[in-house]
């Protein structure tokens, strides 16, 4: 069962919600908390390699992205394909059952 | 059942902080546990004493305090929002060299492994805004 699931809805930049859900869940999983990341639609944009948020003087969140293996956070989900080449990470695209399955075997979900 | 919330939206802003202290106080008033409740993002404008409605506002601050007094409430602002937004204690206030604190009764800073824990701790975890 996962601890805690954690649902990216929110694009990158524009608000720091996006930014304040990647810190939760690097303190939730250096916790050792079974953790899964279910990314949804605009949240998907977080997941391009070609941000620059220095430019708008923002932490890039694709450095914070590419650090989740090292938290040994691998169950990576999306509900639907990337439209974009080389992402940060490939997440395992899910089916509408299928998300519903992962929201419904969280104990914790966590929106942002 | 243990119960903790977890607060993002600054009060007066959203109905959202409101909501999660009309929240608190039935489930209190219920007889259940309030185990602790994080405030995180802009919820951490929830805890500066320096909050002043008009007086025929609802003050969402001096009510949350009241509530911490008389339940024994962890109240926690995240510390990295809340030094960032301007919501400071007196240590923190003296280790950045600012000439002022401005934190609420009952609440203190403390980091986000506080909100982990609730979520291990907690029957149910409740989230109001964002």
């Amino acid at each position: 069962m996962t601890d805690c699931l954690f649902i990216c809805r929110r694009p990158p930049y524009g608000s720091s919600l996006s930014k304040a859900n990647l810190d939760m869940l690097l303190a939730a999983a250096s916790f050792d908390q079974d953790i899964a990341l279910l990314f949804i639609g605009d949240g998907l944009h977080q997941l391009r390699s070609t941000q620059q948020g220095e430019l708008i003087k923002q932490k890039d969140i694709a450095a914070a992205l590419k650090a989740l293996p090292l938290y040994d956070v691998n169950r990576i989900y999306s509900n639907r394909a990337l439209r974009f080449a080389e992402p940060v990470c490939s997440p395992e695209i899910l089916d509408q059952q299928a998300v519903q399955q992962v929201i419904a075997e969280a104990k914790v979900v966590i929106n942002l | 059942m243990k119960f903790s919330l977890l607060i993002l939206s600054a009060p007066y802003s959203s109905q959202a902080a409101h909501s999660a202290l009309q929240f608190a106080e039935e489930l209190l008033k219920q007889g259940h546990t309030l185990y602790r409740v994080f405030f995180y993002h802009d919820g951490v404008h929830c805890g500066s004493k320096l909050n002043t409605p008009p007086q025929d506002q609802f003050d969402i601050t001096q009510r949350w305090s009241e509530l911490a007094s008389l339940h024994q409430l962890d109240l926690v602002l995240c510390i990295s929002s809340a030094l960032k937004r301007g919501v400071i204690d007196a240590k923190e206030a003296e280790r950045y060299e600012k000439h002022a604190s401005n934190i609420a009764d009952g609440f203190v800073l403390s980091g986000l492994g506080q909100w982990v824990d609730a979520t291990i701790e907690s029957d149910r975890c409740v989230s109001f805004g964002a």
